[in-house]
């Protein structure tokens, strides 16, 4: 039995998949322990298959926005990179309320919608990736019973995956049917797909009513210096699978519509201040960092937006310290008060500035004693709290 | 095992033709071409730096990094009938290499057991987790390099030896032989029944 001798029956066992007949006893009984040690590594690799092929999509998106960056940039559009944590610092760090503004989660979806649009050539490579977070608004054209197609003026035709029981009306309610054909919505989900004509969302809430003007359908453009007119109306946020990248969508008054990457802590401050941003009257400026500066224009709100303090678009945001966390719902001290928060399967939970990193929360790490803001929707039987969006942030 | 040619992570272009004509617009930095590539390359890919790293997010983050490094490397990569594949691969293993002596110079906090091809997940995450035996992961890092290598090429990429010596820059012979200690080695390595010496090289 020689080295040359086993590496030929080896080689021939993994071709035939059965020992040679030729194998002797000693032979036989040298390759068997090989034979179980490959079981042990087939066993394994279907596992990684799964995962490499479920990895694909996110890491895709991520390639073609990097080819996207390759191309040369036309002289009238300019690109600005956005700085991190925008998603974090939007949320993140505010005083405890309990307060309807669904404007965090909304600024976040409107930059990951952006950001999320792979396959339609380079502007949409550099807007929209999957896994984003977003939030769009637009116009059912069609409904089954899981499923939506929405017309957004931003994006076109979007898909959007939606229990009934994640959709709640103007007054944040799950209303437990579907929108129908001709209505309003702003969704609030993740980017599944974001191939041209192809561009899914996981919907995680919708709120019905949503009869906001951000315009008629119209191709944006993406835009990295201040233009002359720099006021409009924020129609889409956005934020990567980290929340540390933001991007969002802006009307502007001469009739363009903008794609910028944000500041994060001037999206934060909008956030704050006027709750849901879409619809809202913004003002780009020169930021310190990289993206602009997102600014509200005090008490001139888009056609439409809904007014009043913490509450819009059927969401509400409920910012505290997290005092329990169990698989399905979490407990929120919010004041003096004990908030309980349902998290349906598949709510984002997000690092924010709580200094965890997205692994460690994929590895299970407690955030537990952290700061938290939740958008979410209210299930009138109950008076229960419907996370949409989980982001951290430090502790207090 | 599959023969070579058979299906496996990637499907290649069709023939070494196809392969030049893509390297062709590859070099001329043709994003069709580039998203071809990951298209058929990227399972490979990733599988391949899953079991270098042990960790999804690692293996997500450094296989998109391969492309972006091949893109941006593009106009030196002279085809001569080697295949991208072979190319990318190359990077794939330096780009590993890099992260492992990073962990290295970090000192040995990560123990294997969290470093890891348990791959835990979050309970609440609806993300798809591998759940590789703890022990296996284990075993692999009991192998050399070159061992680790011809195991992933041939029992988790599917590899024929033929691809496998030139993706390794060996001998089919010498293939087989490296194949064959590394499967005895991860047997003593799982705990196995000792692998009886004969011809042991």
């Amino acid at each position: 039995m020689t080295a040359d001798r086993l590496d030929d029956l080896l080689e021939r066992t993994l071709a035939g998949g059965a020992i040679p007949p030729d194998a002797s006893d000693d032979e036989r009984r040298a390759l068997e322990p090989l034979l179980a040690a490959r079981a042990e590594l087939l066993a394994a690799r279907s596992a990684v298959d799964t995962e490499a092929a479920e990895s694909m999509p996110a890491a895709r998106a991520r390639f073609q926005r990097y080819l996207a960056a390759q191309r040369p940039v036309p002289v009238e559009t300019r690109v600005v990179t956005a700085r991190s944590s925008l998603l974090q610092r939007l949320i993140g760090g505010r005083r405890l309320s309990l307060a309807g503004s669904l404007a965090a989660l909304l600024l976040v979806a409107a930059i990951a919608l952006f950001a999320t649009r792979p396959f339609q050539g380079a502007q949409e490579v550099q807007a929209l990736g999957v896994d984003d977070y977003v939030q769009v608004a637009g116009t059912v054209s069609s409904a089954s019973d899981t499923t939506l197609q929405l017309q957004s003026p931003d994006l076109g035709a979007v898909t959007v995956d939606a229990s009934a029981s994640t959709v709640v009306d103007a007054q944040g309610n799950v209303v437990g049917r579907l929108p129908r054909p001709g209505e309003q919505v702003i969704v609030s989900g993740t980017v599944r797909d974001a191939r041209a004509g192809r561009v899914a969302i996981a919907g995680q809430a919708l709120a019905l009513g949503a009869a906001i003007d951000i315009g008629s359908p119209s191709r944006f453009e993406r835009i990295d210096s201040l233009p002359a007119a720099r006021e409009g109306t924020l129609t889409l946020i956005a934020i990567d699978r980290d929340g540390r990248k933001g991007r969002a969508i802006v009307l502007l008054a001469d009739g363009r519509r903008a794609l910028v990457d944000v500041d994060p802590v001037s999206l934060g401050q909008v956030v704050a201040e006027s709750g849901v941003p879409l619809g809202k009257r913004v003002r780009l400026g020169d930021g310190d960092g990289p993206g602009f500066n997102l600014e509200r224009v005090d008490g001139d709100e888009g056609p439409g937006h809904p007014e009043g303090e913490g509450r819009g678009h059927g969401f509400i945001r409920l910012t505290g310290t997290v005092t329990r966390v169990a698989p399905d719902h979490l407990t929120l001290q919010v004041g003096d008060t004990t908030v309980t928060v349902r998290r349906p399967p598949g709510v984002r939970v997000l690092p924010g500035e709580s200094g965890l990193s997205l692994a460690d929360l994929r590895n299970g790490a407690s955030f537990e004693g952290y700061t938290a803001t939740v958008a979410a929707a209210i299930d009138p039987r109950d008076g229960t709290a419907i996370a949409a969006l989980v982001v951290l942030g430090p502790r207090p | 095992m599959r023969k070579s040619g058979e299906g496996s992570h990637d499907q290649p272009p069709n023939g070494p033709a196809d392969d030049a004509e893509l390297a062709a617009r590859a070099a001329r930095r043709d994003h069709a071409a580039w998203e071809a590539l990951f298209e058929a390359h990227y399972r490979a890919i990733y599988s391949y730096l899953r079991f270098q790293l042990a960790s999804p997010d690692e293996a997500e983050d450094l296989a998109a990094q391969v492309f972006e490094t091949a893109y941006a490397k593009a106009d030196a990569f002279d085809y001569r009938g080697v295949p991208i594949r072979a190319w990318l691969f190359g990077i794939a293993r330096n780009l590993a290499r890099d992260v492992i002596k990073k962990r290295v110079r970090r000192g040995p906090a990560e123990d294997l057991e969290t470093a890891d091809l348990t791959g835990s997940i979050a309970e609440d995450d609806p993300a798809p987790g591998i759940h590789l035996r703890s022990d296996l992961a284990r075993a692999l890092h009991y192998l050399t390099e070159d061992q680790r290598e011809v195991i992933h090429l041939r029992f988790i990429l599917d590899r024929s030896v033929a691809e496998t010596a030139r993706l390794m820059g060996r001998s089919e012979d010498a293939v087989k032989n490296l194949q064959r200690r590394a499967l005895a080695a991860l047997q003593r390595a799982l705990g196995g029944a000792s692998y009886p010496g004969g011809g042991a090289a």
